[in-house]
């Protein structure tokens, strides 16, 4: 499972410290992980690949940009990235802001190692789900922009009215026969690749838009 | 302003005051004086004049007398055969003209009849000289007012022949009408003078010639009578420069050499003032111009002279006319002196006044200036009533007044921030010494922990992991934990209450700040600017943000102090960067050297410097939520840079 991971996986580690990227690194390594060090967030925005999956390991008192600007600068880029903050500072308030801001966890230095491989493991599972999903929405999206426009308005009444999906009732209300709405329900199912109305329903919650 | 209002305004006051009057008197005086000495010329014009007319008149009778006289004998009316009718004649013409002192006739023959007032045994005495052939005889015969004969006598000794006489002379050559010169007669010892007319033939022929004498002492009693001024004086010249007539009779005639009086000449006068005044006398020069005036000095005093010829009736003679200027203009010159002292002491009264009026002016403006300098040193109250005082002062109060409050205001202001920065100083410099500690300690720890990982997971590869190799790694990693757990505990420990955010005027603190620094920056000779565009409210601790100010203020102080930079000079300029205000601190320092690392802690340039400045500063402005970097793109300027957060509207 975990080789499964880094083998795809990446642990991108920003810190201005060379001797805390070498063997930060050097252990991450040993232990498995693809490591890609960086010593300034902006040297991280000019290389990074947000298709690459993995987190970012951010150390919070960077000179210039610093950690929690690279966190606003990222979300601000819709980059979903999961973000351990590791500092030397510590200090409650500024770890209180980087989780509302949404990171995975925030380490004071020194920390244990399985506190960090944990963190990473998770975060990883929780970027790789992130993907999934995303995946997931962008291919169900896919599908329901296979549907004519009479079938869109079909799928969607069924999808605002879930208690009211016999073809009886979608014909009287959309103004068509219940044969023929029987018959363009079966191509929705078809074309989404689904067997039934509730499965459209479940679909429906992964794309923001429909029409 | 070396000279007190007072002084200033009493001696303008005086000095205008004595100009004014001075002014006045002299040109008053000028001008009366011009008026006053050609009043006084006219003064003397018409008493020469006067005594002109008044000798004209004078003598005027005997010329008429001897010219009735010679018609009357030249007529026949009178035999001039019948010498006893001629006395007749002769003694009632004398008798009504009471001027003449004589009256006679003397023919070609020798022959004499000649009547005259006497002083002897009758009022008058006639003398008769008759020639019969180589006989003579001398008869005179004293009369009484009625003609009667009082005494007769012969006077075998008298040899007088009137022909050769100089009026007889004069008479016959010019066949008319003449006057001799002056004389002084020997009879009476009186200055006279004599008129003789001649009588003349049917032929034409010269039979004899009638003398009028008249005593021209009268004149002189005239002249004495004659007001010219109060010193002033006319005498009467002859043509030769004799003194004829003086309003000191004395002073007419001297005795001659031989025993005889004659006339005084102008040197003889015993006057110095005449003398001078006549020294240039010409008689021809008067007569031919009419009139002449001139002034002369004598002692120190001003003299005016006048000479007038006595025309009209054949007389050679000139009057002349001297007076002292002062005699007229006296009076104007002892005004002048008056006025003058006059005006000096209303000039000093002006001037004791100007000062009592600038007491009067100035006593409020110095309570005033006594109240303001207490007020300015905290005295008294800026509340405390206001002295009684002009309303330009009140004006000038209530602005001072404001401006002094103001100025308190800031004082108190800074003050407190100073003390509250030394207060957050001492606690905050610990803090940050441990704070400071920890971060740089866990650096190498972790690092530490990182390699002990390392080596635990390499050691593990080892199909036959070495376990004391293991073990022993185990318990650094442990150790190098129980480190990073102290340095956390100190950290808790240390950490204080950071301070609340709050809203403030960063301009005031850039302000506020500078002022704090005078001090430092007086001692070196660094001047600071500040360029402030307006700013909206800053949010964060205003003490902390101060105390950055200040480190970054000092930081250049000492920089361009240490390189010897000229100018030393510091711009903090401050705008706003949407919800940030970001400010700037320059100097003209010779910057930050590029392998330099700053705002890393212990670290330093300075002899003496904890390297705690920038850091702590950064830390600050990063706990307020702000950002403190080094700007290295001037070239001719060191530049620091933090932001602060601020309200956006």
């Amino acid at each position: 499972m975990r080789k499964d991971q880094t083998s795809r996986s990446t642990v991108f580690l920003i810190d201005d410290d060379d001797k805390i990227r070498t063997t930060l690194s050097r252990a991450l390594i040993k232990r498995q992980f693809n490591v890609r060090a960086f010593e300034s967030a902006t040297r991280f925005l000019e290389e990074y690949d947000p298709a690459e999956p993995g987190c970012l390991v951010l150390d919070y008192g960077l000179p210039e940009m610093n950690g929690l600007e690279l966190q606003k600068v990222l979300a601000d880029k819709q980059i979903a990235i999961p973000i351990i903050f590791i500092s030397g500072h510590g200090g409650v308030p500024e770890s209180v802001q980087a989780m509302k801001a949404g990171a995975v966890d925030f380490l004071e230095k020194p920390f244990r190692q399985h506190v960090l491989v944990d963190c990473i493991t998770a975060a990883f599972a929780a970027d790789m789900a992130a993907r999934a999903l995303e995946m997931d929405r962008k291919s169900t999206q896919e599908r329901f922009s296979k549907l004519t426009t009479r079938e869109r308005e079909i799928a969607n009444f069924m999808i605002a009215n879930p208690s009211n999906t016999a073809s009886k009732e979608v014909g009287r209300e959309l103004n068509i026969s219940p044969r023929t709405v029987d018959h363009h329900r079966a191509r929705i199912l078809e074309k989404l690749g689904i067997h039934s109305v509730a499965e459209l329903i479940d679909l429906s919650n992964l794309v923001t838009d429909l029409t | 302003m070396r000279y007190s209002l007072g002084f200033i305004l009493a001696i303008s006051l005086a000095g205008l005051q004595f100009l004014a009057i001075i002014i006045v008197v002299s040109t008053s005086f000028v001008s009366s004086e011009r008026a006053m000495l050609d009043h006084a010329r006219g003064l003397m014009r018409d008493a020469g004049l006067n005594a002109v007319d008044h000798t004209k008149r004078f003598l005027e009778p005997a010329r008429e007398s001897a010219d009735l006289a010679s018609r009357i004998l030249q007529s026949e009316v009178v035999s001039t055969a019948d010498p006893a009718e001629m006395e007749r004649y002769l003694f009632r013409h004398l008798q009504s003209k009471a001027q003449l002192s004589g009256i006679y006739y003397g023919d070609e023959a020798g022959n004499f009849v000649y009547v005259m007032r006497s002083n002897g045994p009758g009022p008058y005495r006639t003398k008769f000289v008759a020639i019969d052939g180589e006989e003579r005889t001398t008869e005179l015969i004293w009369r009484t007012e009625d003609f009667s004969v009082v005494e007769r006598v012969f006077d075998p000794e008298d040899i007088f022949d009137p022909r050769g006489r100089q009026w007889y002379i004069n008479a016959s050559t010019a066949k008319a009408g003449v006057w001799t010169s002056p004389y002084i007669f020997f009879s009476s010892q009186q200055p006279g003078i004599t008129v003789a007319a001649p009588v003349l033939q049917s032929n034409g022929a010269l039979e004899g010639v009638v003398g009028v004498d008249i005593e021209i002492a009268e004149i002189s009693e005239f002249l004495s009578g004659l007001a010219i001024g109060t010193e002033g004086a006319a005498i009467i010249l002859s043509d030769s420069a004799e003194v004829i007539a003086h309003p000191d009779q004395t002073q007419i005639s001297v005795e001659d050499a031989d025993g005889t009086l004659g006339f005084a000449q102008i040197d003889d006068l015993g006057d110095p003032i005449a003398r001078t005044a006549l020294a240039d006398f010409n008689p021809a020069a008067v007569s031919a111009q009419g009139s002449m005036q001139s002034e002369f000095a004598y002692q120190g005093d001003r003299f005016m002279t006048l000479l007038l010829p006595i025309s009209g009736i054949d007389l050679p003679w000139t009057i002349a006319v001297f007076a002292p200027e002062n005699d007229f203009i006296q009076g104007i010159k002892d005004n002048r002196r008056r006025n003058t002292w006059i005006a000096a002491i209303i000039s000093l009264v002006t001037a004791a006044v100007g000062v009592l009026l600038a007491e009067l002016i100035l006593r409020p403006v110095r309570a005033f200036a006594v109240r303001t300098a207490l007020v300015s040193q905290g005295e008294v109250s800026t509340n405390a009533p206001l002295p009684r005082t002009y309303q330009e002062l009140r004006k000038a109060n209530q602005t001072l007044i404001h401006e002094i409050a103001q100025r308190r205001d800031a004082d108190r202001k800074v003050e407190e921030l100073s003390r509250d920065m030394s207060h957050f100083s001492r606690v905050n410099v610990m803090g940050q010494m441990a704070t400071g500690l920890a971060h740089e300690l866990s650096q190498p720890l972790t690092a530490i922990t990182q390699n002990v990982d390392a080596a635990i997971t390499v050691a593990k590869l080892d199909p036959n992991p070495n376990a004391e190799l293991l073990s022993i790694l185990t318990e650094l990693d442990e150790q190098a934990h129980q480190g990073g757990d102290i340095i956390r505990a100190l950290r808790g420990f240390v950490r204080k209450d950071e301070g609340k955010a709050e809203h403030f005027d960063l301009s005031e603190l850039i302000a506020q700040t500078s002022r704090l620094m005078h001090n430092e920056t007086d001692t070196h000779g660094v001047t600071i600017n500040t360029q402030l565009a307006p700013l909206p409210p800053a949010i964060g601790n205003r003490v902390q943000i101060a105390q950055v100010l200040i480190n970054l203020m000092r930081n250049a102080v000492d920089a361009m102090v240490g390189a010897a930079s000229t100018p030393k000079q510091i711009v903090i300029t401050a705008r706003q960067n949407g919800d940030k205000i970001e400010v700037w601190v320059d100097d003209t320092g010779p910057g930050v050297a590029k392998d330099v690392t700053l705002f890393k802690q212990f670290q330093t340039s300075k002899p003496d410097g904890l390297g705690l400045g920038l850091s702590i500063s950064r830390s600050i402005i990063e706990a307020n939520a702000g950002h403190l970097w080094y700007d290295r793109t001037g070239a001719d300027r060191s530049r620091f840079c933090f932001t602060v957060p601020c309200e956006t509207t």
